[in-house]
């Protein structure tokens, strides 16, 4: 009971700070419109995807829901630093709640924000055209956003545990996401890239979430959706893992 | 009376430096226990410590039975804390900084309200309430970060350096409520100070800390009387080094301190001192500026103790903040 209401406070806690920030809700929304709006949109007229007949921006729109919830998530860590800086963790790190707890909530909190955000991506490629299939699919593509935003919050907190100052996360992050980003199989099919290519991608994990949300959204899948989904969750696990002892060794 | 908190053999390094060195005490329940020292004496690095927040490298302490590193839950439940640095979330207001402390300190929602409203009115801060922290000036930011320790009634309370920063209207507001805590609550409180006048007119007992190492424990009134019963300051331009001498050659007094041309002698009657010093001083030459008479502070027992001063006195401020800067890096 009492760690669950420590749970639910730093969860809460990352609510009102979301709410309050309209300057950073709107920035973060910059980043799909662009690539929605503007890339897919002008892209789209130029592409013609082999054999599948879907329209580029619909092949893209799983890809900007799954960047958006990346961005949003992992760079969510952050907060761990900003607490840091200003002092406020060491009120949470002396309440007599388990080091679990405030990962828990944390990650929860991060993840919250990234998925409600993943949530208006969605809406977005709805507004500009793209058709989804099942009610099911869509329902199912939820339970996939909601592990990707926890997988990469509690990436973003492994890291910024490991690190002293929010300055070099950023630096960290910006290595880190793009690469992601680029090499996830989301901006064009996987199996048109060279092996080696080929290779990098399937290493990384954004790719089967990508995947995935495309496999349930638009039916369109060139990896296995159980093999998929084994990959997000055993990711999710591991992170979780890994924020979890690194945050553990963290003093204040 | 039971024992708050028992500290024995506290040590912690970082990498080479010693910070805290086999420190030993024990406070009483209901006690006002003070920490007096200079800045980077071990005072922080000490309280972080009994507060679970730094693992010590050696040694043990207990917090109501509790061992600080076996039971470090046990320990956090008991106790509440101001940090000498900010630890406020400046996005959320004061009554939420407050209700999250409530909630993480699991205190019951039908009493969370009421105490938060007692608290803020208690630091006189309940119109602003509902105004974001950023808002809020040092003082205030302050007086919330008490009210905040005091939510869950721990049974000891430690306040690392409460009033630095604060100006002297604010510093008198903070005093109030912690003598009223203590006497109210019949609450243990630890706190840091380097404000000698605080740990004086405060705590019940001072711990006097340099480098690591209490060098003096006792009452506010045991200490100064160690020190003897006055307190003689001599002001002269040159040749501090050649008086000192003659006045130890004709055994006028046994301690005596050089600091920055300043002398500095106890003794217990220092009135009839004063002309014998002159005439000695003459004796040898050299021109007295000023003399001064007074009872012992704090600071004098810790310049007793250690022959340096906690805050360097003095008319010369440039010197002030060129010592202060080099105590900052240490």
């Amino acid at each position: 009971m009492g760690e669950l209401k420590a749970i639910y406070t730093i969860w809460l806690r990352e609510m009102l700070r979301w709410r309050r920030d309209r300057a950073g809700f709107l920035s973060s929304m910059m980043q799909p419109l662009f690539w929605l709006f503007i890339f897919g949109v002008g892209m789209g007229r130029s592409v013609r995807l082999g054999g599948s007949g879907v329209s580029y921006l619909a092949f893209l729109a799983p890809g900007v829901i799954a960047q958006n919830i990346l961005f949003t998530a992992f760079f969510g860590g952050v907060s761990v630093l900003y607490d840091m800086e200003f002092g406020f963790l060491k009120e949470i790190l002396v309440a007599p709640i388990s080091r679990g707890a405030i990962v828990a909530g944390k990650v929860l909190g991060g993840a919250t924000t990234a998925f409600i955000q993943g949530l208006i991506v969605l809406g977005l490629s709805l507004l500009i055209g793209v058709r989804y299939g099942s009610p099911l699919g869509l329902a199912a593509s939820l339970g996939v956003m909601a592990l990707l935003s926890m997988a990469f919050m509690a990436l973003g907190l492994a890291l910024a545990s490991g690190l002293e100052r929010a300055a070099s996360f950023q630096r960290i992050g910006r290595f880190t996401t793009m690469p992601m980003w680029f090499l996830s199989g989301a901006l064009w099919p996987l199996d048109q890239s060279p092996p080696w290519l080929r290779m990098i991608i399937l290493l990384n994990p954004l790719t089967y979430g990508v995947d995935a949300l495309r496999t349930l959204l638009i039916g369109v899948n060139k990896i296995n959706i159980a093999l998929s989904l084994a990959v997000l969750i055993a990711f999710t696990l591991l992170m979780l893992g890994l924020g979890t002892y690194l945050f553990g060794r963290k003093e204040a | 009376m039971e024992l708050a908190i028992r500290v024995s053999g506290l040590t912690k390094f970082y990498g080479d430096l010693l910070a805290v060195d086999h420190i030993s005490f024990e406070v009483e329940e209901g006690e006002i226990f003070g920490l007096l020292g200079p800045n980077g004496a071990g005072k922080t690095t000490t309280i972080k410590m009994l507060t679970t927040l730094l693992r010590p490298s050696e040694g043990a302490a207990e917090v109501y039975g509790h061992d600080i590193q076996r039971e470090p839950h046990e320990v956090r439940r008991v106790i509440g804390i101001v940090f000498q640095e900010p630890s406020l979330d400046l996005e959320l207001t004061g009554r939420e900084n407050m209700e999250f402390h409530a909630r993480l300190y699991d205190v019951p929602k039908g009493e969370m309200e009421n105490r938060i409203e007692e608290l803020l009115q208690l630091v006189e801060l309940q119109d602003w309430a509902d105004r974001l922290v950023r808002t809020y000036s040092g003082g205030m930011r302050r007086r919330l970060e008490i009210a905040r320790s005091l939510l869950h009634h721990p049974k000891v309370l430690f306040l690392d350096e409460p009033t630095l920063g604060l100006d002297p209207q604010s510093r008198r507001h903070v005093w109030s409520y912690i003598s009223r805590i203590n006497e109210e609550e019949g609450m243990t409180i630890i706190l840091t100070t380097h404000y000698m006048e605080e740990a004086d007119q405060l705590c019940d007992r001072v711990a006097i800390i340099d480098k690591g190492r209490i060098v003096a424990l006792d009452t506010p009134e045991r200490l100064k009387s160690i020190v003897g019963g006055d307190v003689l300051t001599l002001e002269v331009g040159s040749g501090a080094k050649r008086l000192v001498e003659a006045i130890r050659r004709r055994g006028l007094a046994r301690n005596i301190q050089i600091l920055r041309g300043q002398i500095t002698l106890m003794e217990r009657d220092g009135e009839a001192l004063i002309p014998v010093l002159l005439r000695l001083a003459e004796e040898v030459g050299i021109s007295v500026n000023s003399v001064s008479l007074r009872k012992p502070s704090l600071d004098d027992v810790f310049l007793y103790f250690t022959g340096e001063r906690i805050r360097p006195q003095g008319p010369e401020p440039m010197m002030m903040w060129r010592i202060r800067m080099m105590r900052g890096r240490r």
